[in-house]
């Protein structure tokens, strides 16, 4: 698996609307499949613009973002959405999980939305519940809890839930925004021991953010944004 | 392909689901305006058709001068008080025109247990007619032929439980206990009225003589008056058909051929029934124009409470509204996961839509179970009341009609929350910024 390209960035420029500067400006960037990449720099330099751009919920104003083979900022918004469905998995800082359903449901809900999800369990043949399970206990989320409203959990449970509704249907591309600047420092070692696991289980590709440079040596690569983004160079000033 | 709208419309009643208390209490908002809105319009209908019904057949009602609608109302509605009466001389003239087919004489003013008593003729029995051109049918008995028989109506006979040949005491005025009853002389219940919907059904019937009978020997204290009504009991020891009425309240007129109609109004009117060579000033009215009168002064009473009870659903759907914009800020963060898991913009914009219109849906829902309730406690109290009997119908079309852009303006409501989250989705990337 390794070797083939799955993400891959070309003189990429993407400003915000309203914004006169550029938030991010890559010449170029590549990650190949099954990589596990740590993106790591200062608060504001635009590591989140980033996973927006790659999940392809905003576009490039210039320049080429590929993933999983697909230049994705040719495809229309609704093909996008669909995309990204299909592709990634996403986990952010906190707040992953809708309030109104319980753990199960709350991961069973990504593969409603995706049908390749669906269908790559099928092709297993597991069911999305029997998989959604089969993942909460892999994650050490006790079984006790799996029909809870997620409301119940502790933040480092509602994360491994997260974790679990971005693997389940073994999307290509998993992306990571600070899911562990809520934790406290046991709980944020074994979700990451956990994350590892589980992504190179699936054989998925992680791109892990964060601005706690401490968290690299968990990780194969890793990315200095500000020194990759040239926008940040520019906007820096002095 | 999109993911179906199924997964949305779960994702939809959980998330209300899980506001249970916000959700409810807007629900309930729509549901009592809704139920205002259909009560006022069904009694609305109701008091016309109902109206509408009551007189039919009859070409014109005569009685002495006072309005249009006030003659119609005491002479056929059984509402307030005929200020004069007209004679009998004068209504026997009419009778004798030759464009006239019958005439009904109506004498009010006397009651039983808070039922009023029409003195009147068999011809009412021939000639009345409701709601579409229907003679009365009896339930049980037959019409008064002698003094002292009264025929009652089918609320009368419900409500006081009689049955034929019950004995029955009529009292001198209105209201349920009479300052005065002609107790000395008890009638005989002879037949009970089929129910029909018309102020008839609070009525007993007695012939002219027995109205006049009861009344010898007493009423206004003026000397001819009593002197004559002394004179005839002793001249005739009380024999029907020696009594005859002096006067009666008001006639009830029908024409041979409609084209005469206008002649005979106006014969009328202008003075031309003259009674022992001197012209009495009468009154003749046609029902259908004396109510179209009525209904121009109701009509902006109406049209007000109407007015009132739709700003009244507007009011719920506003609230509606602001509670869902208000919950919008609180669901950035939902709507941010929907667009992770791929939901488009669209989506979005389309589960706020959905919300709404499900809560007006159920607030139209209860608000027509509330309003049933309330038609089926109600109705009796207002039969009683004003004699307009709300049936407990499906909707009619109007009725449905109202519903149904209450249904699209909840659509509607969804809207503009649903705009706001769209452009959120949009604006926003991965990150919530609050
Ligand atoms: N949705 C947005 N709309 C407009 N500007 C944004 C948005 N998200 C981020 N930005 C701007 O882009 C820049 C980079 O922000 P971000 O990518 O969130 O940084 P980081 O995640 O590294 O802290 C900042 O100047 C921020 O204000
Ligand atoms: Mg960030």
């Amino acid at each position: 698996m390794s070797g083939k390209s799955i993400i891959a960035l070309n003189q990429l420029s993407f400003a915000w609307p309203k914004q006169a500067k550029p938030a991010l400006q890559i010449d170029a960037f590549q990650l190949n499949a099954g990589e596990r990449l740590f993106v790591y720099g200062p608060s504001g330099c635009g590591k989140s613009t980033l996973l927006s751009l790659l999940a392809g919920v905003v576009v490039p104003q210039a320049g080429q973002v590929e993933i999983a083979g697909q230049r994705i900022e040719r495809l229309s918004a609704a093909q996008r959405d669909h995309f990204r469905a299909d592709n990634i998995g996403l986990v952010f800082q906190q707040f992953n999980l809708l309030p109104y359903l319980n753990v199960l449901d709350n991961i069973t809900l990504a593969c409603d939305f995706s049908r390749q999800r669906a269908a790559t369990l099928k092709t297993r043949q597991v069911s999305a519940l029997s998989e959604a399970k089969r993942l909460l206990s892999r994650l050490l989320l006790p079984e006790a809890l799996w029909q809870h409203s997620v409301m119940s959990l502790s933040i480092g449970q509602q994360q491994r839930v997260a974790v679990a509704r971005a693997l389940i249907g073994a999307p290509p591309v998993i992306i990571a925004d600070e899911p562990t600047s809520a934790l406290d420092h046991q709980s944020r070692d074994q979700f990451l021991q956990l994350l590892m696991a589980e992504t190179q289980d699936s054989g998925s590709s992680l791109v892990f953010v964060s601005h706690d440079e401490s968290l690299k040596d968990h990780f194969d690569r890793h990315l200095h944004l500000p020194s990759l983004n040239q926008a940040t160079v520019s906007q820096g000033g002095l | 392909m999109d993911i179906n709208l199924a997964t949305l419309l779960r994702l939809s009643l959980k998330s209300l689901a899980n506001r249970r208390l916000t959700v409810f209490l807007s629900v309930l908002t729509i549901a009592f305006s809704v139920a205002l809105l259909l009560t006022v319009e069904r009694v609305r209908t109701e008091a016309r058709t109902s109206f509408n019904q009551t007189i039919s057949g009859t070409d014109l009602i005569v009685g002495a001068p006072s309005g249009d609608i006030q003659l119609l109302l005491y002479s056929v509605f059984q509402l307030g008080n005929a200020s004069a009466n007209m004679s009998w001389k004068a209504a026997q003239e009419i009778a004798a025109m030759p464009e006239v087919a019958w005439t009904i004489p109506l004498a009010l003013g006397d009651s039983h247990k808070g039922y009023r008593v029409m003195g009147t003729e068999a011809a009412y029995f021939d000639h009345y007619r409701y709601g579409r051109k229907q003679p009365l049918a009896f339930a049980e008995g037959e019409r008064f032929d002698k003094l002292y028989q009264a025929v009652i109506g089918a609320e009368v006979a419900k409500t006081l439980g009689y049955k034929i040949g019950d004995r029955m005491v009529i009292a001198h005025g209105m209201g349920r206990h009479s300052f005065k009853e002609h107790d000395d002389k008890p009638f005989t219940l002879v037949g009970i009225l089929k129910r029909t919907g018309t102020p008839v059904d609070r009525s007993v019937l007695v012939s002219l003589q027995s109205i006049e009978a009861i009344h010898v020997g007493w009423g206004k204290p003026a000397v001819q008056d009593l002197r004559a009504r002394f004179s005839q009991k002793q001249a005739s020891g009380l024999d029907e058909s020696t009594l005859q009425p002096q006067s009666i309240t008001a006639l009830l007129v029908g024409i041979n051929k409609k084209t005469q109609l206008f002649q005979v109004q106006r014969a009328i009117n202008e003075g031309k029934i003259t009674v022992s060579g001197k012209s009495e000033a009468l009154q003749a009215v046609l029902p259908a124009v004396a109510l179209q009168q009525v209904w121009q002064l109701v009509g902006v009473a109406e049209n007000a409470l109407l007015v009132v009870a739709g700003f009244v659903v507007i009011s719920g759907l506003v609230g509606l509204m602001s509670v869902i914009l208000t919950g919008l800020n609180e669901r950035r963060r939902e709507i941010a996961i929907l667009r992770a898991l791929g939901a488009r913009p669209v989506q979005v914009l389309l589960l706020l839509v959905a919300e709404a219109f499900m809560l007006t849906l159920l607030g139209l829902l209860c608000g027509s179970g509330l309003f049933y309730l309330l038609l089926l406690v109600a109705a009796p109290w207002v039969y009683e009341l004003w004699g307009i009997w709300l049936p407990v119908n499906f909707f009619s079309l109007l009725e449905l009609k109202l519903l149904a852009v209450i249904a699209v303006a909840g659509l509607l409501v969804g809207l503009w929350p649903g705009l706001r989250a769209y452009r959120i989705s949009l604006a926003e990337g991965l990150s919530v910024r609050l």
